[in-house]
């Protein structure tokens, strides 16, 4: 019983370091605090060990990232002031994320280091964030994203193309700024 | 809108079959819809590419210790539900050990308060098989702790058992008049009474107005108790030995 437990944890810990960044880059992403950042990954880590025994073996940072999640949903959000303006925009029209111009974004964005890029993002409101975060970044499915953020595929969907349209926007304005692209040129 | 909705799909592979092929005739005839697939695919990549990598081996290293401390905190608790009749059992064996142990030994101090009924009589002293021999000298001599009690004359003795202690009560007699002697066994110390200045090992105290002085020899409590000066029954004390 012993040895098997030592074992378990080793399993644990060697799936666990190895999805760790991503956990706690998710972490850092949404809290934007580095102090609730360590606290969130490291009570989802604790609670993820403590449930390994459920864990179904296909996608172990799909599962920790949804630990995660509803970690943050649960705790961290409701510590957050403010309005949640993802929630206010949800139903609103959806736009496309491609602008009407003759410059690839591949162009515009290539300069941009990776600081505008993080700073871009926490730009984005939550809700929205965290489905990018979760797809773009950490690489999940759409069902894995709905099962995280609890919400259905359509939602995800939904708020992927609503957030990505607010980010491209946001590293649109700081191309502009770093003169990667001249004012008065749509793209 | 789902028609946006399929392109990000597309870009994200999250389409199969019919969806998957139906999005890609679209991007294909379709310049606004191949633009929009170009930029979802340009800003996951640049996501992909450009996002920071966190430092966090401490924080690692943090939950590393806290996993550790869990499998500690499983392995009490798991020896505590896997033990704990046992555990509860030895528990109730050791407080009925003492309780039993308690129960036979006493406790291990005289009060002067005992003194007094002991002495006077109010105490009774249950018999035991040896007591009120015939031969009173013949039971001091024969006793397993024997008294020397050279110039007295011993006029009663009651022996037995007060309270779970072995308890003898002697009249004895000299020229100066007569004094009581208890003898119990089983005694560490004497409550109630105070070091005798001067006398090393011997205590004092009064009871009714009359004297006591009380010393303790191999385990058992000798009180002296009569109408006389504290330094007169020391000296009285002094006389009377206890051997084996």
């Amino acid at each position: 019983m012993l040895f098997g437990r030592r074992n378990a944890r080793e399993a644990f810990e060697r799936e666990a370091e190895r999805v760790f960044p991503s956990v706690f880059g998710t972490a850092l992403r949404l809290t934007r605090s580095r102090e609730d950042a360590e606290d969130l990954t490291q009570e989802a880590v604790v609670r993820a060990y403590d449930a390994y025994d459920r864990f179904d073996g296909t996608n172990f940072k799909a599962w920790v990232l949804r630990i995660l999640t509803n970690l943050y949903i649960n705790r961290y959000r409701q510590k957050q002031r403010g309005p949640q303006i993802g929630s206010l925009e949800e139903e609103g029209v959806l736009e496309p994320v491609a602008a009407d111009g003759t410059e690839p974004d591949r162009v515009l964005f290539d300069g941009l280091v990776g600081a505008e890029v993080e700073d871009a993002l926490r730009q984005v409101p939550e809700d929205f964030r965290l489905a990018v975060i979760l797809s773009d970044i950490e690489g999940l499915s759409y069902q894995e994203i709905a099962d995280a953020t609890s919400v259905p595929i359509g939602t995800v969907r939904s708020r992927l193309a609503r957030g990505r349209a607010i980010l491209r926007r946001q590293l649109e304005s700081y191309a502009k700024e770093e003169g990667y692209l001249k004012e008065g040129t749509t793209e | 809108m789902s028609d946006w909705l399929d392109i990000h799909a597309l870009a994200d592979g999250q389409l199969d079959g019919e969806e998957r092929r139906r999005a890609e005739e679209r991007c294909a005839s379709d310049a606004s819809s191949a633009a929009e697939l170009r930029s979802v695919q340009t800003l996951k990549d640049t996501l992909r590419y450009k996002a920071e990598p966190q430092t966090c081996a401490k924080t690692w290293s943090r939950c590393r210790d806290r996993l550790a401390e869990m499998d500690r905190a499983r392995r009490v608790e798991s020896f505590v539900g896997k033990y704990a009749w046992g555990l509860t059992s030895l528990f109730l064996v050791a407080i009925l050990g003492a309780a039993l142990f308690n129960q036979s030994a006493g406790p291990r101090e005289l009060r002067t308060g005992d003194v007094a009924k002991l002495v006077s009589g109010v105490a009774q002293i249950a018999p035991t098989r040896e007591a009120m021999p015939e031969d009173m000298k013949a039971w001091i001599r024969n006793a397993p702790l024997r008294l020397e009690m050279n110039g007295f004359q011993v006029q009663m003795l009651d022996q037995g058992v007060w309270q779970g202690r072995h308890i003898a009560r002697f009249r004895l007699v000299d020229r100066a008049g007569a004094l009581a002697l208890l003898v119990v066994r089983g005694v560490d110390s004497i409550d109630g009474v105070a070091p005798l200045a001067g006398r090393s090992g011997y205590f004092a105290g009064t009871m009714d107005s009359m004297s006591c002085v009380n010393w303790l020899d191999q385990g058992v409590s000798l009180s002296l108790v009569g109408p006389r000066s504290f330094e007169e029954l020391a000296i009285v004390a002094d006389s009377i030995r206890l051997s084996r």
